[in-house]
């Protein structure tokens, strides 16, 4: 009747996870929240179309209020772990320097942090694809790399066993083998067995903070419902974190929520050759580029592809043309500019409390991007495409920031402790606390935060769950 | 002398001892008190409350402070501090600031005509150091009501707060803003062994908001000395909902009447009576909307539920509801703490609770009612009625004359048709109970009467005249009396000649020595 937590954890994604798993073993009663539902390897959408709008927010369509750039986030239990790569490299110095830089926050280096990178590698199957992995699109990226005297690396993925003859685009629908390392596979399925309990659909509208209580209400299945937990854990994302702290009216007493806001935006440029490339075949994604030159520009090339729905999408127009387009799509290869963005944007909520999302690409991080649009186009040509088609639409992967982590509360919104300025029985340690762009994929790094995060809340909070009943005091009623 | 621990009703963490007050600071409290009543009474009314007004001001001003300490010390929700604390303190505090001079003002009133010639009129007077014994569940506002109303009628203070909710130094720190009237107020803390000692210093009135239990015992220690006593105190307020109401809207009132401050209202909902023909919905709907209420404290506004303040008034509604469950009772939503080691009570709503339970018999002070069905007009009022308890009621029906029927039937000191606990949001209303629930009203221009004494006066001129009823009695003036008697409170048209005929024929008579 009464439920109530140790701790409630929203959200089920890389940093809820770890937590979940952490307290659990530790002894904490903890209940999970996760807005969308749970399916399981053999149940998980068996195309793009419903992969889009049963595993994410919006149909995979959310957007800026000028609709330039298109966020996919996961809405499924496992969060954007059931949608991703699973691409699981450490952030560099780089990274960790500019965090530090901007923070002031020591525990931002990659000395510091490796002790957590290593706590939940160790929990996890790693795999770094190898020559025999390949794909047509992936020879053609090391052939136009190595053509065109740029530093390429073999990619690191969480896998287990993917088999054979698997074409692995899909798994960016849920991984039907259970090989791919989400959440749902590994930390959810440990904290399970230390008791976690989990509750799907259940969307929440609202966060109450109070003196040892934290009140969490929602909708599930069309009925109200609230849950307790004396701590909780938000891990939404940056946009499902920073929405649910709006809504819940927390700006009032955090003026840097929203803020900083940023993302990877992410250009598909798309390459026609005369062969059969079949870049949906095989292992979706296999290297990177490695190149110091591109690091420095701040922009990566991706290795990768789409379904025919989000490659239709790119590709502006309609009719005949479009199609006689996508009658090559095995003709097609790819490779992506991500772009380490520079300009931060906004999170903000509208009169009704639906999201309102402002993003522009400043003079900045145009200027990376076109750094790297051109040597796209360097690699291409070099490869004899016939036809090169830069997509117009961006897609914002990797959402990060809007509840920074920092020290001072005026401008930021999560303390080193992962703890919500003034709210103490409120902590974050997902995304949403990244003071900046890492230009790096950043799963593993959210997993490791939140696996320091695990060691903080232990620390600070302990495990409350004995319940012992208290007798009638049997107190006198006096004046 | 015993320290008593103030806490955190949240977190049960101490946040400041309180001391018991010593009989010999008592009588010097007292001493101090009636010798600044003597310079109070020199004042005006209208001097007073401009006064007053300067506490207001300053109550304004630091209202964020007054709700977090309230907050602090009580575990209710921010909404509910600032709405009943603030809030309502402040539109009380208008109402009074306006009206008393118009209240207080020497009154006129009319002479009979058998006393021709003479003026008559009232003084509203003071009557001295007042003794305010407030309780924990509106610890600012009961104590604030009771404070300006005894200043403004020109009466001195000693307030006692409750032990468990004493908002230590805060009403001290509004009072500064009035030197004249800080003076007046002393603040004295402890538990019921010093509101005794405070009693038997004899105030001139005393106040007592609390359980019937204590006000039983304050009004037999007040009559060794003769104090009047007013008393306010517990509820078990019915709410009788007929068949012709708005069901989403009075289920929204019900859930507020009966869960606003956690319960812990004398005049909160306790006992729901709904018509036989929307019984069911009404209950589904309530079931429903009980869901969606969020229990908290210490939160920024959001939080419908506060915590209950006192521990053993806790074990109260857990033992009331235990009880009801053992006995057969059916508790169709909460029943329970939120959890064993907070002061969070989830809103119950029991079924098929009888008059032979406590839930029913007795005040519960929590986040609970009891609901069951009727089917007429008379049952209702019978049944509703049958309890010792008399302090409010709701009755809900479009049809208002009904409504209005039922509310005269209803054996208690308020009613609000239509809406729920809204008798005491009219600062102009009256407020007090009737059986067991006490007596004396307080708020309105009852209330602040009720803190002074009325004084007749009756004017007559100076002259050399001897009234008819003086002496010297002689048979003459007997039988004059007679005639005057049958002139004036007999029939007829001529009477009034014969009335000044006798009249005049008794004034010169009178005038004539013995003999």
């Amino acid at each position: 009747m009464a439920d109530i937590y140790d701790f409630v954890i929203i959200g089920s994604g890389p940093s809820g996870a770890v937590l979940a798993y952490n307290l659990s073993k530790a002894g904490a009663r903890c209940l999970m929240l996760e807005a969308g539902k749970e399916f399981t390897s053999s149940t998980f959408p068996a195309n793009e179309l419903s992969a889009n709008t049963s595993l994410m927010w919006n149909g995979g369509m959310d957007t800026t209020t000028d609709a330039s750039v298109l966020f996919l986030r996961g809405k499924t239990l496992g969060g954007g772990s059931i949608i991703n790569q699973c691409l699981l490299d450490r952030f560099d110095d780089n990274a960790f320097d500019d965090w530090r830089g901007r923070t002031g926050v020591d525990f931002f280096s990659t000395k510091a942090m490796s002790q957590y990178y290593d706590e939940v590698e160790s929990k996890l199957s790693l795999h770094t694809m190898e020559k025999t992995d390949w794909n047509r699109n992936a020879e053609l990226y090391v052939e136009g790399f190595e053509k065109c005297g740029m530093d390429w690396a073999p990619l690191r993925r969480g896998q287990s066993n993917c088999g054979e003859g698997n074409d692995c685009i899909v798994c960016l629908g849920g991984c039907p083998r259970e090989s791919k390392q989400s959440t749902l596979v590994t930390y959810i399925k440990m904290a399970r067995e230390h008791g976690l309990k989990v509750e799907t659909e259940f969307n929440v509208s609202q966060i109450v903070h109070g003196t040892n209580l934290v009140s969490v209400f929602g909708e599930q299945r069309g009925s109200t419902r609230q849950v307790y937990g004396r701590r909780c854990i938000v891990a939404g994302g940056a946009l499902g974190t920073t929405h649910m702290l709006l809504k819940s009216g927390f700006k009032d007493k955090l003026p840097a929520l929203g803020n900083n806001f940023n993302c990877h935006p992410q250009f598909m440029n798309i390459a026609l050759f005369d062969e059969i490339v079949d870049s949906h075949k095989g292992a979706f994604q296999s290297v990177k580029s490695q190149d110091p030159r591109f690091r420095e520009q701040g922009f990566k090339l991706e290795n990768v592809f789409a379904g025919p729905i989000a490659i239709a999408l790119l590709n502006p127009g309609f009719g005949l043309d479009h199609q006689r387009f996508m009658q090559k799509y095995r003709n097609m290869a790819c490779i992506e500019v991500a772009v380490r963005d520079a300009t931060a944007g906004k999170i903000d909520i509208d009169r009704t409390g639906r999201l309102k999302i402002k993003k522009t690409m400043a003079d900045a991080d145009w200027q990376r991007a076109n750094a790297g649009l051109q040597v796209v186009e360097e690699l291409f040509t070099t490869l004899g495409a016939r036809e090169i088609m830069k997509s117009p639409i961006k897609i914002g992967l990797h959402l990060m920031g809007g509840c920074t982590l920092g020290k001072e509360g005026g401008s930021s919104v999560v303390n080193e402790a992962f703890q919500v300025h003034d709210h103490p029985n409120l902590f974050i340690a997902d995304s949403s606390i990244f003071p900046s762009a890492p230009g790096i994929n950043p799963a593993l790094s959210i997993m490791a935060l939140a696996q320091k995060a695990s060691e903080h809340i232990l620390d600070e909070c302990g495990v409350k769950s004995e319940r012992t009943k208290q007798p009638y005091s049997g107190v006198e009623v006096q004046i | 002398m015993n320290a008593i621990a103030v806490k955190n009703s949240v977190t049960l963490d101490t946040l400041y001892e309180i001391n018991e007050t010593s009989e010999e600071q008592v009588k010097a409290i007292y001493d101090r008190a009636r010798e600044e009543f003597k310079n109070l009474k020199k004042t005006t009314t209208k001097e007073r409350v401009a006064e007053l007004k300067k506490v207001r001001d300053e109550i304004f001003e630091n209202r964020e402070i007054i709700v977090e300490k309230v907050v602090q010390e009580t575990g209710k929700s921010r909404t509910d501090a600032v709405v009943s604390e603030v809030m309502g303190v402040l539109d009380y505090a208008d109402w009074i600031i306006s009206n008393t001079p118009k209240i207080l003002a020497d009154k006129k009133v009319s002479t009979p005509i058998s006393l021709m010639g003479k003026k008559s009129k009232i003084f509203h007077e003071a009557l001295g150091p007042v003794l305010i014994i407030a309780p924990w569940n509106y610890p600012f506002n009961i104590a604030m009501v009771g404070i300006f109303t005894a200043l403004a009628a020109g009466n001195t203070v000693v307030f006692k707060p409750s032990e468990v909710t004493p908002l230590k130094g805060l009403i001290e720190a509004m009072m500064k803003a009035s030197p004249l009237l800080q003076r007046c107020v002393t603040v004295v803390y402890g538990s019921g062994s010093t509101a005794q000692k405070l009693i038997d210093q004899r105030p001139a009135k005393i106040f007592f908001t609390g359980s019937a239990r204590t006000g039983k015992k304050i009004l037999s220690q007040a009559a060794n000395y003769l104090i009047p006593v007013e008393l306010e105190l517990g509820g078990k307020d019915q709410m009788v909902v007929f068949d012709d109401v708005n069901i989403a809207r009075t289920v929204a009132g019900c859930l507020w009447g009966a869960m606003t401050n956690a319960g812990q209202s004398c005049t909160s909902v306790e006992r729901v009576y709904v018509q036989q023909g929307i019984y069911q919905a009404f209950v589904s709907k309530l079931k429903e909307e009980t869901a969606k209420l969020v229990l908290n404290a210490g939160d920024e506004g959001d939080a419908d539920i506060g915590g209950i303040t006192a521990s053993f008034q806790l074990d109260i509604i857990r033992k009331q509801v235990d009880e009801a469950k053992e006995s057969g009772a059916d508790i169709i939503v909460g029943g329970e703490l939120l959890s064993d080691d907070m002061p969070f009570y989830m809103p119950t709503i029991i079924e098929h609770a009888s008059t032979d339970m406590t839930v029913v018999s007795d005040e519960t002070f929590g986040p609970v009612i009891t609901i069951s069905p009727f089917n007429g007009e008379q049952e209702v009022i019978d049944v509703s009625n049958n309890t010792e308890f008399g302090l409010s009621a709701s009755v809900w029906s479009k049809d208002l004359k009904r409504a209005e029927r039922v509310a005269r039937a209803l054996e208690v000191g308020a009613v609000s048709i239509n809406n729920v606990m809204l008798t005491e949001g009219n600062p102009a209303l009256p407020f007090g109970g009737t059986k067991q629930s006490g007596f004396g009203r307080i708020k309105g221009a009852e209330g602040l009467l009720g803190m002074t004494q009325s004084k007749a006066i009756l004017v007559d001129k100076q002259s050399a005249k001897i009234e008819a009823n003086w002496y010297p009695y002689t048979r003459a003036k007997y039988k004059l009396f007679g005639q005057f008697i049958e002139a004036l409170f007999g029939k007829g048209l001529q009477k009034w000649i014969k009335f000044a005929i006798s009249g005049i024929k008794l004034e010169s008579e009178s005038q004539k020595p013995r003999g």
